[in-house]
């Protein structure tokens, strides 16, 4: 007779990740967002107005500023597609292909922007 | 994994794709859950401006509208397109529904005790103010820090 161990589940791993990017998306968003409203209505320039080139650069160049941007993006990347993923349920679809895409695509987003912001970092000091 | 290769073959009930139309509750249900597809919009942006930026002439020695041209592209005809801003403003409303909806579960999720000898909650309201609290502190530090290294 086989014996049918229960498995121990990844869900907890995914769970605290989304649990930690809802309160990113829900503390930390709504500023991010503003500041990106007032720059499209300011047209900063390469020294004036709010997000101008050099503001980033110092943003990007500063290791601390870079690692808290790239653990909201990775927060806001994993939390919003968990919860597209569960959300594909409600709708009907079942299948294990939506958990590799959410999943997966979220994974793909977070080491993109890892690289990226490392390659910048490094570029500029 | 279990090595027990499984033989069900559950019933899946076909599903009418607008049920949750039919009721205001559900309705409020899947916008809630619709706001994580905003929050993603805004991380793909934020993840478009930091690759247009990458593709700078970070080595210059001074910034020149040449150089910088693909974050100037992103900052200025990107973020400055009417359809962006009202995205983001759809963005930001969504954000903040998605704070209060948040913020009013999460005295059901974390169950915080009075003391160690009872079994008394903290009232909800306490964990909601901390919560709103954090928003407000969060959303001035963050916008005072922004106009401040201009």
């Amino acid at each position: 007779m086989r014996q049918f161990l229960p498995t121990p589940s990844d869900e907890p791993i995914y769970w605290l990740m989304f649990g930690a990017g809802g309160m990113v998306a829900g503390i930390v968003l709504p500023s991010i967002l503003v500041i990106m409203i007032l720059a499209g209505l300011g047209s900063p320039d390469l020294a004036t107005g709010l997000l101008n080139f050099e503001q980033v650069k110092g943003l990007l160049g500063n290791w601390l500023l870079a690692a808290m941007l790239f653990g909201i993006v990775f927060m806001l990347c994993f939390y919003s597609l968990h919860r597209m993923y569960h959300s594909t349920h409600d709708l009907g679809f079942h299948t294990k292909l939506f958990w590799f895409m959410a999943y997966g695509g979220a994974a793909a987003l977070a080491f993109i922007t890892l690289g990226l912001q490392l390659l910048i970092y490094f570029k500029l000091f | 994994m279990s090595e027990a290769k499984s033989f069900r073959k559950p019933y899946k009930r076909p599903v009418d794709k607008l049920w949750w139309l039919k009721n205001k509750f559900f309705t409020v249900y899947m916008i809630r859950e619709g706001t994580a597809v905003t929050a993603l919009f805004a991380a793909l942006e934020i993840i478009l401006g930091i690759f247009l930026f990458g593709l700078c002439n970070l080595d210059a020695e001074t910034a020149t509208a040449e150089t910088a041209a693909p974050y100037l592209w992103w900052v200025q005809d990107f973020l400055g397109n009417p359809l962006v801003i009202i995205l983001n403003l759809v963005c930001l409303a969504a954000s903040l529904f998605h704070a209060v909806t948040w913020f009013n579960l999460m005295p059901k999720a974390v169950r915080l005790f009075m003391n160690k000898n009872s079994t008394e909650l903290l009232p909800d309201y306490i964990v909601k103010m901390g919560l709103y609290g954090a928003l407000a502190g969060a959303t001035v530090v963050i916008l005072v820090f922004a106009v401040a290294t201009i």
